[in-house]
């Protein structure tokens, strides 16, 4: 009898093994298609706010960075292409964003020793950043000290600050670009 | 002693189970998996960090850039929207979403009204096979296109308006290979045109190959897009082979080697050079669409 009882013990230990396994690989995977209705809300709304921003830029696309505040600095890079003879604006929206953050714009990607930095703006939180992409070319010449030194593409980045408290801390920055019309 | 040896063995068994089942609900969330990128590296060693995302500018912008180079509307040049039935797969429909996409700002930016209004039913009804129904669902779209079809600026915004709610879709539902497919089909069919357009008018009109030159920038990163967001099949496979064929011609170019970092994307290609490029541009967009 008793050994039938610990036969049982076994197996639904098994089985309860198995089974959190499964939920736990089953919520990672769902966790990485969706985020909570709040956030998705909030992200919508961010969203929106950031494209009204571009007017009278025609919007083109948008980026969602989501972050988690760890106890390190962390930096996160979106690439954007420039297509010449079009001018670009970019409107940041970090209403989504708990604490300040640093935004900077690089002419190169994170680990070449030769980029150069464009555009910096700290302790941004809650506020729109909008940059038009002929401010930055022509800051841009002027560093190079060249007339033909142009900008094909650029590394937005963004840094976040490392998290000091215990609680877990996440949040996201928006930017959305346009074109002139014309 | 044979039952209480199993007896102990099954208990002490159980107790990791139990303790991973009451961590499950504590655990801290270290890092969000939506976030861009999952590795969260202190700044200080972000030294060949790999990138994290990148914008691909949309297909009315691609069209928008060839259509100031002068490129004129040839009805021979767009995907027959009598085609529609032929696309069964979901990869299928989506890689022909953005074709038709790319065929729509084409139409618009050069008032063909009848084209344009055609090839948006077919963008409407590949969009609900493919699950952006709520992209033509949540705004009258339809009647607003039919009342403001002789005014370009209005259609261009209805498509800017088409391509947010695409965009919104994708990034509230993860559907970032459904984003990275579409966009594909619309970047070969764009430089299908401008490489058709090219051939026509190569001698009076050098702009469109440097256009061709300059968009052979987006190719690494639709290769990016296509091997880190969409799921490994043969369709995709072919697709990133196909993709990744084009860039590597381009690179072997003598006219493009000489030229270093994004310098290599301002060449104007020699007429050999021209020919292989369009000729190989032809032969991938006519192998994802049916004729």
């Amino acid at each position: 009898m008793n050994t039938k009882i610990a036969s049982i013990l076994l197996t639904s230990t098994f089985m309860a093994f198995v089974s959190i396994n499964i939920a736990q690989v089953l919520n990672k995977k769902d966790k990485g298609k969706n985020t909570p209705a709040e956030e998705v809300s909030k992200v919508t709304e961010f969203k929106q706010k950031s494209r009204e921003n571009l007017k009278p830029y025609r919007y083109d696309a948008c980026a969602v960075t989501h972050f988690s505040f760890s106890a390190y600095e962390q930096s996160k890079e979106v690439e954007l292409l420039l297509f010449s003879g079009t001018e670009y604006k970019l409107c940041f929206n970090t209403e989504g964003t708990p604490k300040p953050i640093g935004i900077r714009i690089y002419d190169k990607p994170s680990g070449n020793q030769t980029r150069a930095l464009i555009y910096e703006e700290q302790n941004v939180q809650g506020r729109d950043v909008n940059i038009i992409t002929a401010d930055l070319e022509k800051k841009y010449k002027e560093m190079k000290k060249s007339e033909s030194a142009t900008l094909k593409r650029l590394y937005i980045n963004y840094l976040i600050p490392a998290n000091e408290t215990k609680e877990p801390l996440k949040g996201f920055a928006i930017v959305s670009y346009g074109y002139k019309n014309v | 002693m044979q039952t209480a040896k199993l007896f102990k063995i099954a208990l002490l068994s159980a107790l990791p189970v139990f303790m991973l089942a009451s961590c499950e609900g504590n655990e801290e969330p270290k890092n969000n998996s939506n976030d861009v990128v999952s590795d969260q590296l202190p700044v200080e060693t972000n030294e060949g960090e790999e990138l994290q995302s990148s914008f691909l500018p949309s297909p009315l912008q691609v069209a928008m850039i060839f259509d100031k180079s002068g490129l004129e509307f040839d009805p021979s040049l767009v995907n027959n929207p009598n085609n529609l039935q032929k696309y069964t797969t979901k990869f299928e429909k989506s890689l022909n979403f953005g074709a038709y996409s790319a065929d729509l700002a084409y139409a618009v930016l050069n008032e063909k009204s009848k084209e344009a209004a055609k090839t948006l039913k077919v963008v409407k009804e590949l969009s609900s096979e493919i699950g952006l129904s709520t992209v033509f669902d949540s705004e009258d779209i339809m009647t607003r296109f039919e009342k403001n079809i002789s005014n370009k600026d209005s259609v261009l915004d209805l498509l800017v308006l088409i391509e947010e709610k695409t965009d919104d879709y994708i990034e509230e539902n993860g559907e970032h290979e459904l984003g990275a497919v579409m966009f594909a089909g619309a970047w070969i069919e764009g430089m299908y045109i401008g490489a058709r357009s090219a051939i026509k008018e190569q001698k009076k009109n050098k702009d469109l190959g440097n256009k061709l030159s300059e968009q052979m920038i987006i190719c690494g990163n639709i290769i990016k897009e296509l091997e880190t967001k969409a799921q490994k099949s043969a369709e995709v496979d072919k697709l990133i082979a196909d993709i990744k064929a084009i860039n590597d011609l381009y690179h072997n170019f003598e006219s493009v080697k000489k030229m270093e970092g994004d310098a290599a994307y301002e060449v104007t290609l020699t007429e050999d050079e021209m020919n292989q490029l369009t000729g190989k541009i032809i032969d991938i967009r006519n192998s994802i669409v049916k004729e």
